[in-house]
């Protein structure tokens, strides 16, 4: 048996470009180190914006008001941004703040979804497709696959998953784009592969559109 | 032509069997152990060795195995924990080719008892002898005799020889599959409950019984992998011959941790368990009926080429929960259209509308079931992957007759059938009429529907081996042309 490894994240512009690298498309934006910046960030970018926290301390931004959604002016970012610093402050005391990514929001998709993988002990490493967003684990939906994927399997992972029907024309609309999420699942497979010291991926959620997939949020552990 | 030996093939069909602390107390695992084989088909000698007795049941009874008259191929170990390891000794020391030991109180109990347990496989391995255990019933093999499941036979059912071969980590599990398999279905070629897998354990077992002529379909149940890439291999050659399935037990965190310190291994996520089988292109069960009614399914029927079901009833109530059972499980149920629309509608006075499931009434007969089989799923034409036959067989038209007439059918079709049935007394035997013809029977829809998901997911198993056996051939002659 190995030894437990402390796993840490990789900071998010380390996991974004290791998945860009592999094809892997995130909603545009830039990172910067402080609060004050974050106006002129947002005016180089389309509104609405995202504005999310970024600290070491911070994994599930969610959960922690690390992130604001639905901005409608480089101003209105910037409040944001001094506001969740603010709270940060106050609720972890002395942590570390890595300054605050800017992102143009992406619209509402045809589909949330989770695109996963780990490291198994056993089996090696192994990737997931399913529904995701911020009740992924209520709905249970997760199909794996090993890596590297062969014959199929990334085709056969969307579509034997329980929200596929949601991605195929769903009560009128459109279909989604089956190929570009095979592609972010066969990224995250060769991730895994190519990068041993890659112990966990976790893009969630991934939205679905009719011509694009795009991973909205990314956590990657080594 | 004998095939060439292998790891199994002194567990299974051995020249000889010593029995280290046998008994005449049929309470005592020894003293089961003894009875059993003595009563059965072994047909080689069979040894008790204990020092305590000169003689036991009216044979002799020697003292250790060095004072045996020959070489013992096998022997099995029935004492309690402490003797264990000194018995394993011995038994490496006249050269047996196997040993078993069947008590608990090694890995699983803790880091002495994992201590004494790896001492014992080397012992074994440094001597060339395969250990199967301990902490488990060992093995039972239905053609040869060999049966060390230290259960009496008035507690736990027998099965008669036939194709399924199971193998389980767990011993409860291994006893469940035996007793099922002794009421039903096609019989067993060898039953392997290994335990702590100190030596021997599922890679070996797969390995041996893809080249084993007697197994039809292998029924695997884990709760932890010693080598995942070796599994992987062992379980994706097995697959590629002949039909498994297997239930990794221990899915959630409860049952996870409860597998950790059942056999001292670690569990491992459960979900990552069905991505390896889906690679190795095995079956994945959900629980005990699915694994023993999907093992089933598969040694009496071929894999079902698609999804389409045809579900064929003499009462709506069970076509109607098979529909909805199918819906669940992401089977289709097209209408039944075309000639055979028009030759069932000349058939059956039932037969107003071309609807699935085929609803043939209470008074249909026999003969009832066959035309709409005939007309509907035997054609090459036929829309129908798999057929499931629900008969009432209390109905007053149905009788054993129909077992060879849905046999037949399904055969003629090249695809597989299934059948639901219920019935009281007569039931019985028009389910074993259905069983020895080679048609499963399953007691509600559920199940039903469930063994032909099984029978699906073989044939997609089977049809992914094939493109990858296909890409592989062709990768290689682009390799080829590249060369010359």
């Amino acid at each position: 048996m190995s030894a437990a490894r402390l796993l840490r994240p990789l900071p998010a512009s380390e996991a974004r470009a290791l998945l860009e690298a592999r094809g892997v498309r995130f909603p545009r934006g830039e990172d910067v180190r402080d609060a004050s910046s974050v106006a002129a960030a947002a005016r180089g970018l389309r509104p609405p914006f995202v504005v999310k926290l970024l600290s070491p301390a911070v994994v599930h931004k969610t959960e922690h008001g690390a992130v604001r959604l639905g901005l409608e002016s480089a101003e209105a970012a910037a409040e944001a941004a001094c506001a969740m610093e603010k709270a940060l402050h106050r609720n972890i005391p002395g942590t570390l703040l890595d300054g605050f990514r800017v992102e143009e929001q992406a619209p509402a998709p045809l589909a949330e979804l989770l695109v996963g993988g780990i490291r198994d002990e056993a089996f090696g490493p192994a990737v997931t497709f399913g529904a995701g967003g911020v009740a992924v684990e209520l709905l249970d939906d997760a199909r794996w696959r090993l890596a590297p994927l062969v014959n199929g399997d990334a085709r056969d992972a969307v579509r034997s998953s329980r929200v596929f029907p949601l991605l195929d024309g769903w009560r009128g609309r459109p279909r989604a784009d089956l190929e570009a999420l095979e592609r972010v699942l066969d990224a995250v497979a060769r991730l895994l592969v190519e990068e041993p010291r890659i112990v966990e991926v976790d893009l969630n959620p991934v939205f679905a559109y009719p011509d694009l997939a795009l991973a909205v949020d990314a956590r990657v552990l080594a | 032509m004998d095939p060439a030996p292998n790891a199994l093939d002194s567990l299974r069909r051995p020249r000889s069997i010593a029995i280290v602390g046998a008994s005449a107390d049929g309470s005592k695992a020894g003293g089961v152990i003894l009875a059993g084989l003595l009563s059965g088909t072994f047909p080689g000698p069979v040894w008790p060795v204990n020092p305590r007795h000169g003689s036991l049941l009216g044979r002799p009874c020697f003292p250790s195995l060095a004072a045996l008259p020959s070489m013992p191929e096998l022997v099995i170990v029935a004492t309690p924990a402490a003797a264990a390891p000194d018995a394993v000794r011995e038994a490496a020391a006249v050269g047996a080719r196997a040993v078993v030991v069947v008590a608990s109180g090694f890995a699983e109990a803790g880091e002495e008892g994992r201590r004494i347990q790896d001492g014992m496989r080397d012992v074994a391995r440094a001597a060339g002898m395969r250990l199967l255990g301990p902490n488990g019933l060992g093995v039972m093999d239905p053609r040869s005799g060999v049966d060390s499941f230290f259960i009496p036979a008035g507690r736990l059912g027998r099965p008669r020889p036939g194709p399924i071969a199971v193998l389980s980590q767990s011993g409860v599990f291994a006893l469940a599959a035996v007793e099922r398999l002794s009421h039903e279905g096609p019989g067993v070629s060898l039953a392997l409950s290994y335990g702590n897998r100190a030596d021997l354990g599922e890679s070996d077992a797969l390995e041996a019984l893809a080249d084993d002529p007697g197994t039809g379909a292998v029924a695997l149940v884990m709760e932890s992998v010693d080598d995942g890439p070796r599994f992987l291999h062992a379980a994706a050659r097995c697959a590629a011959l002949k039909p498994v399935v297997a239930l990794k037990c221990g899915r959630g965190e409860a049952g996870a941790a409860a597998v950790r310190s059942h056999t001292g291994a670690l569990a491992g996520r459960a979900a990552i368990y069905g991505a390896a089988f889906h690679r190795a292109g095995v079956v994945e069960a959900r629980g005990l009926d699915d694994l023993l009614d999907g093992a089933k399914a598969l040694a009496m029927q071929p894999p079902a080429p698609g999804r389409r079901l045809l579900v064929v009833t003499n009462g709506g109530g069970f076509g109607a929960a098979c529909a909805d059972a199918a819906a669940a499980e992401g089977l289709d149920l097209p209408p039944v259209a075309g000639t055979a629309a028009t030759a069932l509608r000349e058939r059956l006075a039932s037969f107003a509308s071309p609807r699935n499931p085929v609803d043939v009434t209470a008074v249909a007969a026999d003969g009832d079931f066959g035309a709409v089989l005939d007309a509907a799923f035997v054609p090459a034409g036929s829309p129908f992957d798999a057929a499931i036959v629900s008969c009432l067989s209390a109905a007053p038209g149905i009788t054993e007759g129909i077992a060879r007439r849905i046999a037949v059918a399904g055969r003629e079709a090249g695809r597989p059938v299934v059948a639901l049935h219920l019935g009281g007394a007569r039931g019985v035997a028009i389910g074993r009429a259905l069983e020895s013809a080679g048609v499963p029977v399953y007691p509600t829809p559920e199940r039903a529907v469930a063994a032909v998901r099984a029978l699906v997911l073989r044939g997609e198993a089977v049809a992914r081996t094939r493109v990858a056996t296909r890409a592989g051939r062709r990768r290689a002659a682009r390799h080829e042309a590249v060369l010359s």
